[in-house]
């Protein structure tokens, strides 16, 4: 089995290789968010850079499928949890860049209700992680709109308090289903 | 010796075509075996199963002594393999390509270069830093690909049409090579030419409509014109003679 960290220096140079014009547009056009520029342009242009990188992002995660459909993953056994990672890793911290500055600094919402998209994100990156692990997809399906329901009722009905334990708890679920799909992955 | 492949009564299926039906074979420890037959008689799925590529329906594939299962995937390190159509990452370049294979395959990290040098220089795959995958010719992609089945030195060489586009003096190269380093390693080819075939193979599996049909083996007294003459007629028997159409003059 290919290790993560390999698996990762591939899919970095991957990338590198077939979209390094995208990836450095996508890792500098937040800069966006941060300019002086006053009234509904900087709205609009925010809002734009937003989703284009969303949708830049969207489309390089699929920018790999022919090395599924020439098997080649499967030659050098390298595994979906791994690429998944790497993956998440290479678009995931740009992808978050644009999410919280987009929100905090351009949309000026409230840490209360960053804290729960933000956590809501993790619990469909969590929920993605189960799938892998062939559990169930029942599980999974019951995972995410459980999670999501909890932190947007919290959020809705109570305190900060609530809300920063329960966002801890998703963080911790989080660690726990990482640490397990390594464990499962090295066992393989 | 010690049976590192085995097939048992193997079937597959694609929707409603059969490829393999009741496939059953072994091959032993430092054995050499061709594999041949004609277009569609199953010996691409019989290797893609081999190496875990695709799933079986029924009976059982042992090799390393473990059922091959999509889960049990560790005995792979131990092959050299060979697909047809080879796998590539078009967008490398050859030496960047053999760099990630040598990682994937657990090769000591000290060692990758050296070993990149060496198989390209043996193959002799000119550009390895300069020209990417996708614009080689189709002959310096196949060297390409068996400078990666046989970098991490494996235990057993799986090789599905390892000839094909190469140009002589490769051929010559490959056949050479194997037929060195053959008492080290186990063997498993397919090919349709016969004469390389049975240069640098010992046995020969003849297969017809997704089963083994023959097994014949080289041994002394056996020439190769007899070896040749026998598996053309297993293959060719019950096939009517092809027209030519009409209108072709």
């Amino acid at each position: 089995m290919a290790s993560l960290l390999n698996t990762l220096k591939f899919i970095m140079a991957y990338f590198r290789v077939v979209s390094k014009y995208t990836l450095f547009l996508i890792s500098t056009s937040w800069i966006i968010y941060l300019t002086d520029i006053k009234g509904d342009l900087y709205y609009f242009l925010s809002a734009n850079v937003f989703f284009v990188n969303l949708v830049l992002i969207y489309f390089l995660t699929k920018g790999d499928k022919y090395l599924e459909k020439n098997r080649f993953y499967l030659l050098f056994n390298i595994s979906d949890v791994n690429r998944f990672f790497s993956k998440s890793i290479l678009f995931g911290i740009p992808f978050l860049m644009h999410f919280s500055l987009f929100l905090l600094v351009v949309t000026g919402i409230d840490y209360l209700l960053y804290l729960t998209l933000f956590s809501i994100l993790i619990v469909i990156f969590s929920g993605r992680l189960i799938l892998f692990n062939n559990v169930s997809k029942l599980i999974s399906g019951i995972y995410i709109p459980a999670f999501t329901g909890l932190l947007l009722s919290a959020y809705f009905v109570s305190g900060v308090l609530t809300m920063i334990i329960l966002s801890g708890l998703v963080v911790l679920s989080l660690v726990f289903i990482i640490s397990r799909s390594l464990q499962l992955n090295k066992n393989d | 010796m010690d049976q590192i492949i085995q097939f048992n009564n193997v079937g597959k299926k694609y929707g409603n075509v059969v490829a393999l039906n009741g496939m059953s074979f072994s091959v032993s420890q430092y054995e050499a075996v061709g594999l041949v037959g004609n277009n569609g008689c199953g010996k691409t799925s019989t290797i893609n199963i081999m190496c875990n590529l695709i799933k079986y329906n029924n009976g059982e594939v042992i090799v390393f002594n473990k059922k091959v299962t999509p889960l049990n995937v560790s005995y792979k390190n131990k092959l050299g393999i060979l697909i047809s159509p080879p796998v590539f990452v078009d967008e490398f370049t050859p030496s960047q390509y053999l760099r990630f294979v040598c990682k994937f395959q657990h090769v000591d990290p000290k060692e990758i270069s050296k070993r990149i040098g060496d198989v390209t220089t043996l193959f002799n795959i000119v550009s390895v830093d300069k020209i990417k995958i996708a614009r080689l010719s189709a002959g310096e992609k196949m060297k390409v690909a068996l400078a990666a089945a046989i970098i991490h030195n494996p235990e057993v060489l799986v090789f599905d049409e390892p000839f094909i586009h190469l140009d002589i003096h490769t051929i010559d190269l490959l056949t050479g090579l194997i037929n060195t380093i053959r008492n080290n390693k186990t063997l498993f080819i397919t090919s349709h030419n016969l004469d390389l075939i049975i240069n640098v193979c010992s046995r020969f599996l003849i297969m017809e409509k997704g089963r083994i049909i023959d097994n014949i083996l080289k041994e002394e007294g056996v020439t190769v014109d007899m070896i040749k003459t026998r598996i053309k007629e297993k293959i060719t028997a019950g096939r009517s003679e092809n027209r030519k159409p009409d209108w072709l003059s």
